[in-house]
C-alpha cells in the first residue's frame, strides 16, 4: 500500500508542480500587494496625522525632486563641454600664486590639471584651484581637463607669468603695559610699525579684540582684576600681512582697600561704537558722514557674547540683533540701503546671562550723497592718534553746543519681536542642500493688520551676500513660519549667516542666526566619521588598493565555490534530502 | 577616535564582509540544488544582496544626495520582502515533503 502511495504521489507530482508554482507565484503576488497597500496606507495616514501638508511636501517636492534629478541624469548624453580657462598670477602675504578659474559645468565629474604639459593635481570637484606651488617671475601654462563616465574635453592651454610678490615687513613688536586710571585697571598695548603697513588687528586670548586699528597703541579697559591676558597684534599690507609676538599681562587689581565681605556687584557694562566705516570715532568730535549706504559699525563691550540689540531711526527705522564674541568685539551693517540724511543708531549691549545688566550708547551719523562729498569734507575727518584710552563717543554733539541724546528707545518704533533659528541639527548644513529656518514674529494682540514681505539674505563672514529670498506674508498675530532656503551647490565651506527681515509699520526689524556651511562627504563610515571626495582623492591609492583586496577575495571565494559546486555529485534532490532525513520533519499524522 | 567610532568602524565592516560571505555561499547552495528548495534560496541570495547593496547606499547617504536617500530603505524593504518570500517557498516546500497539503487534497477528494 505504501510503495503503491509513493508511485502515485511520484507520478501526480510531474503535472501538479506547475499548477502549484503558479498557484504559489500567485500567492506571493498577493501577500506583496497586501503588504504594500498596508505599507501605503500607514505611511499616508502617519504623514497626514503629523503634518497636513506632508502629500504636497513629501509628494510634490521630496519625489518632484527625485524625477528632477532623474531627467538631469538623462539628459547627461555625451562627454563634458569643452572648459574655458583664465589664469591669473596673484598675491597673497607676499607669496604668489596662480589662481586658475573655468567654468562651471553640472554634468562633470571632476577636473585634472595639467602644468608645462605633466600633471599638476587630479581629482578637482570645484571650478577653480590656486597653484602655490610656482617661482616669481616665471611662466607657465596651463590646461584642465573635464571627466565624466562618458569622457573627457581639454580646455585650450592658457600662458601666464607670475608676478614678483616682494618682502614682508618686519613684524610689529608688541608691548604690554599694566596701569590703574582712578580705580579701574587697564593694559595699554602699544607695537611698533613700518610704513607698508596700513592698519592692525588686535587679537586677546586668540579672538579679535580690536580690528581696522590705524594707531600703534590701545587701552585695553575690558579687563577684570588680577586676571592675564595674551595679546598679539596683526598688520595688515596691500600685499599680506605679519603677525607681532604674543605678550602675556596680568591687569592690576587696582583697589585701594579689600573689597567687602560679599562679593562686589558685577561691573557695570560698558558699550562703545569704536568705528563708524573708515572713521575712527576715538575722541572724534562731530557728526561723521559717509556717502555708503551700507555703513559698517564696529565697537566692543566688556560683556563676553553679549547679544547687540541694534536700533537705527530715520525715515526708514531698523531694529536689529547680533552677537558680539568672547572678548565683546562685534560689528553690524544694513543688508538694505539707508536713506540719505541724518540718522541715530542705538547699540544696547546685554549680557546674555543677566537681561538687567546693559548697557545703551548711541551716535549720530550721516548718509551723504555723491554731490555733497566737497561741501562736507571736513566732516570726515581723519582718525586721531596718540589715544590710549579709548573713549565712549556716545552722542557725538557739534562742538561746543551740548546736545542731550532722544529718550531710549524711540517713540517712533512700533512692538514687534523677531526671532530666527535654523533648524538643521548642529546648525550644520551642505552646499546643494536645504537649510530649514523658523521665523517667530510676536505682534501685540490689538495690533492692527498688514501685509508684509519676509525677506531672507544669507551671508558669509565677511558680510557678502550671498543668497537673497523672500515671501509675502500678512501679520496679524503671532506667526510662526518655516522655510526651506536651498543653497548654492558652490558655496565655499565656512560659518555663514542667516537674517530674516520684515517690514512693519514703517519699520525694519531684522533678526540673525549662524550656521556652518560643510562640504558633502562623499561616504560614512559611521559614528560621524565621513570621508570627503578630496581626502579620497589624496589617498586615492589605498582606497583603490583595499577595494582591489576586496573584490579578489570575493571573486576567489565565488571561484572555488562554483568549482566545488561543479564537481559535486549534485544528489541533493528534495527527494535525496527527505530520504535522508535532512528536511522533513516527523509525519503529521 | 572615540571607543564609539572604533566599534562602529568595526561592527559595519563585520556587516558588510559577512553579508559577502553570504552572498557567495548562498550562490553555493544554489548552484547545487533544485527546483522549490533552489527557489527559496535564489530568494534568499536576492535578498542578501538588497540588504549589502543597502549597507553601501546608507555609507553614500547624505542630505542633498535625495536619489541615494530614497534608494537605500528601498533596498532594505527589497531585503524584506525577498527573505519573506524565501521563507514562505521554503515552508511550503516543508509543508508539501510532510503531506499536509496532498493529504488535504485527498480528503477532499473522498
Amino acid at each position: 500500500m505504501k510503495r503503491k502511495k509513493k508511485t502515485s504521489k511520484k507520478n501526480q507530482k510531474k503535472k501538479p508542480a506547475k499548477k502549484s508554482r503558479l498557484g504559489f507565484l500567485r500567492g506571493m503576488a498577493k501577500v506583496l500587494g497586501g503588504l504594500t497597500a498596508i505599507l501605503m496606507l500607514v505611511y499616508f495616514s502617519a504623514g497626514l496625522f503629523l503634518d497636513k501638508g506632508f502629500i504636497k511636501r513629501d509628494l510634490g517636492e521630496k519625489y518632484g525632486r527625485v524625477l528632477g534629478v532623474t531627467t538631469l541624469t538623462l539628459k547627461m548624453i555625451g562627454p563634458p563641454n569643452k572648459p574655458v580657462l583664465t589664469a591669473t598670477s596673484m598675491c597673497q602675504n607676499y607669496t604668489a600664486y596662480v589662481h586658475l578659474s573655468w567654468n562651471a559645468d553640472d554634468q562633470v565629474d571632476y577636473y585634472d590639471i595639467d602644468r608645462d604639459g605633466a600633471p599638476l593635481v587630479s581629482g578637482v570637484v570645484t571650478n577653480y584651484y590656486d597653484d602655490q606651488t610656482v617661482a616669481e617671475l616665471s611662466s607657465y601654462t596651463y590646461t584642465v581637463t573635464a571627466f565624466n563616465s562618458l569622457g573627457q574635453n581639454t580646455s585650450d592651454p592658457v600662458s601666464v607669468d607670475v608676478l614678483d610678490c616682494g618682502e614682508p615687513p618686519p613684524p610689529p613688536v608688541l608691548t604690554a603695559t599694566p596701569v590703574c586710571v582712578g580705580e579701574a585697571p587697564f593694559i595699554n598695548l602699544s607695537w611698533t610699525s613700518d610704513p607698508q603697513m596700513n592698519y592692525f588687528d588686535l587679537d586677546r586670548d586668540g579672538f579679535l579684540l580690536a580690528g581696522n586699528l590705524t594707531d600703534t597703541e590701545y587701552a585695553d579697559g575690558a579687563v577684570t582684576e588680577l586676571t592675564s591676558y595674551t595679546y598679539a597684534v596683526t598688520a595688515f599690507t596691500s600685499q599680506g600681512q605679519v603677525t607681532s609676538n604674543t605678550v602675556t599681562a596680568t591687569a592690576l587689581d587696582c583697589t585701594e582697600e579689600p573689597p567687602p565681605p560679599p562679593p562686589p556687584p558685577p561691573e557695570d557694562a560698558t558699550c562703545v561704537i569704536t568705528r563708524f566705516q573708515n572713521i575712527n570715532l576715538s575722541g572724534y568730535s562731530g557728526t561723521p558722514s559717509t556717502k555708503e549706504r551700507k555703513p559698517k559699525f564696529y565697537g566692543t563691550t566688556n560683556i563676553a557674547n553679549a547679544i547687540i540689540e541694534v536700533v537705527v531711526t530715520g525715515e526708514t527705522s531698523v531694529v536689529a540683533t547680533t552677537s558680539a564674541n568672547q572678548n565683546g568685539y562685534w560689528t553690524w551693517k544694513p543688508q538694505n540701503k539707508l536713506n540719505y540724511g541724518t540718522h541715530r543708531i542705538w547699540v544696547t549691549a546685554i549680557d546674555p546671562e543677566d537681561s538687567s545688566r546693559r548697557k545703551t550708547t548711541s551716535l549720530k551719523f550721516k548718509i551723504k550723497r555723491e554731490e555733497e562729498e566737497e561741501e562736507k569734507e571736513e566732516e570726515v575727518e581723519t582718525p586721531s592718534t596718540g589715544t590710549t584710552v579709548p573713549s565712549v563717543p556716545t552722542t557725538p554733539v557739534p562742538p561746543g553746543v551740548p546736545e542731550t541724546p532722544p529718550p531710549f528707545p524711540p517713540a517712533e518704533i512700533p512692538s514687534l519681536e523677531i526671532s530666527v533659528q535654523v533648524l538643521n541639527p548642529d546648525n550644520v548644513a551642505y552646499p546643494g542642500s536645504d537649510l530649514s529656518v523658523e521665523t517667530k514674529i510676536d505682534v501685540p494682540d490689538d495690533a492692527a493688520g498688514q501685509e508684509s514681505e519676509l525677506q531672507y539674505w544669507i551671508v558669509d563672514s565677511d558680510d557678502n551676500e550671498v543668497l537673497r529670498d523672500s515671501n509675502k506674508i500678512f501679520i496679524d498675530g503671532d506667526l510662526t513660519i518655516r522655510k526651506d532656503l536651498m543653497l548654492p551647490g558652490l558655496l565655499k565651506p565656512g560659518r555663514y549667516k542667516i537674517l530674516v527681515d520684515v517690514m512693519y509699520s514703517g519699520t525694519r526689524f531684522i533678526a540673525e542666526d549662524s550656521f556652518i556651511l560643510k562640504e558633502i562627504p562623499l561616504v560614512s563610515l559611521g559614528a560621524g566619521i565621513t570621508l570627503t571626495t578630496g581626502q579620497i582623492m589624496r589617498n586615492l591609492f589605498w582606497v583603490i588598493l583595499w577595494l582591489l583586496l576586496l573584490l579578489i577575495i570575493f571573486f576567489t571565494l565565488l571561484a572555488i565555490e562554483h568549482w566545488i559546486c561543479r564537481r559535486a555529485i549534485m544528489q541533493i534532490t528534495e527527494e535525496n534530502l527527505r530520504d535522508k532525513g535532512f528536511i522533513s520533519r516527523k509525519k503529521i499524522t | 577616535m572615540t571607543n564609539e567610532q572604533i566599534f562602529t568602524l568595526t561592527t559595519s565592516s563585520l556587516v558588510i564582509a559577512l553579508s559577502l560571505a553570504a552572498i557567495v555561499f548562498s550562490f553555493g547552495v544554489v548552484w547545487r540544488t533544485e527546483r522549490e528548495l533552489d527557489i527559496s534560496y535564489k530568494l534568499f541570495l536576492g535578498a542578501i544582496i538588497a540588504f549589502t547593496a543597502g549597507q553601501f547606499l546608507e555609507m553614500f547617504s547624505f542630505e542633498g544626495r535625495d536619489v541615494i536617500m530614497f534608494l537605500a530603505p528601498a533596498a532594505k524593504l527589497i531585503f524584506a520582502a525577498l527573505f519573506l518570500a524565501g521563507t514562505l517557498t521554503a515552508r511550503d516546500m516543508l509543508r508539501k515533503m510532510d503531506g499536509e497539503k496532498e493529504e488535504r487534497k485527498e480528503n477532499t477528494f473522498e
